[in-house]
């Protein structure tokens, strides 16, 4: 079959020839197109997600600037009940506002230093996240029983940020004060971070 | 059409064909299979043109979606950025909340155990030594009973003081560690053990 039989063939079967013609050239825009459909239904499916996410943030979003201002006069409040470190004047000051309002007497009082950070333990890492910090106070106070759970009251329901540790009661020592009881407290006060 | 255009030949004297010999048989079809490849290659031809075409209209439809979609959240870009500051932000300072309720949250309340402890205590039973820590309650006293009623007094203690839920639900184990005699009075020591949490 040489040239001239396939250009007569062609002739005789016209229709069919630029039918194939056709087809080849419609494969061809195929392969040239492949995938361009699924990569704009993939942006748009995303775009969709995008739009919905945007939609839900904004609806649920309406009240955050109300909610964003009473949280700030909370925390405002709240912080301005925190310990500070270096203030210690002002930290002892908070216990014998107590002590003279319950009638206990504080016989020792001791800051403790906060303890080095270990980057390795994960209770550490918590603490490296954490705003506030925690500072330790031991107390030693004397009063009659119902003095020293009026001064425990006083702690819990105080201003400052409290969490009892550890509490130590024994009766009084003295002969003459056997109504007496000495309690040694162990105490953490958040306070503002270093 | 070429109906008839073969030249027959015609076999011997016989006056009709003969048919069982086809090639002396006129072509008489009415439609060739050329035809009917023709048509099929056009029909696919058509079928892909027609595909192609839908994946065109498919693919503008999909364009337009896109580029509505990007107007409506560039439009609301600036707020909604402002609002998930918004979130960003409030989201910071009620961590500070969590954290400062977190610290006054799951502690011992102390005026509360000493209440308690001393409440469950019976007339004649004192109490000279209350320790607390994170690892339990140990308690010490007298007792001014008998040796024989020491022990039944200490049973009521126990069950008064988890009745009056002394340890606000923090322990389970309560052991009576000693009660012996000192003078006329007994002594007793008592620990209160074994975190709930642990266990769970």
């Amino acid at each position: 079959m040489n040239f001239s039989s396939i250009i007569a063939l062609s002739k005789k079967h016209i229709s069919a020839v630029v039918s194939i013609v056709v087809i080849l050239a419609c494969c061809a825009f195929s392969l040239l197109k492949l995938g361009e459909i699924d990569v704009l239904e993939s942006q748009e499916r995303d775009l969709s997600i995008e739009y919905g996410r945007v939609m839900k943030n904004l609806k649920y979003g309406n009240a955050l600037t109300e909610d964003l201002a009473s949280i700030e006069v909370l925390i405002e409040d709240a912080e301005s009940r925190l310990f500070e470190v270096k203030d210690l004047a002002k930290n002892y000051d908070y216990f014998y506002t107590l002590e003279a309002k319950t009638g206990v007497t504080i016989a020792a009082m001791r800051q403790l230093s906060p303890k080095p950070i270990d980057a390795r333990s994960r209770q550490n890492r918590k603490r490296r996240k954490a705003k506030y910090s925690s500072i330790g106070y031991d107390i030693s106070v004397v009063g009659t029983f119902s003095q020293v759970v009026n001064f425990l009251r006083s702690l819990e329901g105080g201003a400052a940020h409290y969490n009892m540790g550890k509490l130590l009661i024994r009766q009084g020592k003295s002969k003459g004060e056997s109504s007496q009881v000495e309690v040694n407290i162990g105490i953490n006060m958040l306070g503002r971070k270093i | 059409m070429k109906v008839l255009s073969k030249k027959v030949e015609v076999a011997g004297i016989g006056w009709r064909p003969d048919f069982r010999d086809h090639e002396s048989l006129p072509d008489i079809k009415v439609v060739r299979t050329s035809f009917f490849v023709s048509v099929a290659f056009m029909a696919i031809a058509v079928g892909f043109v027609a595909f192609l075409g839908f994946r065109e209209f498919q693919k503008t439809g999909v364009e337009e979606s896109i580029s509505s979609l990007r107007v409506e959240i560039d439009s609301r870009r600036v707020e909604h950025t402002s609002r998930v500051d918004a979130n960003r932000a409030f989201m910071e300072r009620y961590s500070r909340i969590d954290e400062m309720k977190s610290t006054r949250a799951d502690q011992m309340i102390g005026s509360d155990l000493l209440m308690s402890v001393g409440e469950s205590l019976s007339p004649s039973m004192v109490l000279t030594m209350l320790a607390y820590s994170n690892d339990g309650i140990d308690l010490e006293g007298t007792m001014d009973v008998g040796a024989k009623e020491a022990s039944e007094l200490m049973d009521r203690y126990i069950s008064t003081l988890k009745e009056n839920e002394a340890d606000q639900g923090r322990f389970q184990n309560y052991d009576i560690m000693s009660i012996q005699r000192e003078g006329s009075l007994m002594v007793f020591k008592l620990s209160i053990s074994g975190s709930v949490e642990s266990k769970k």
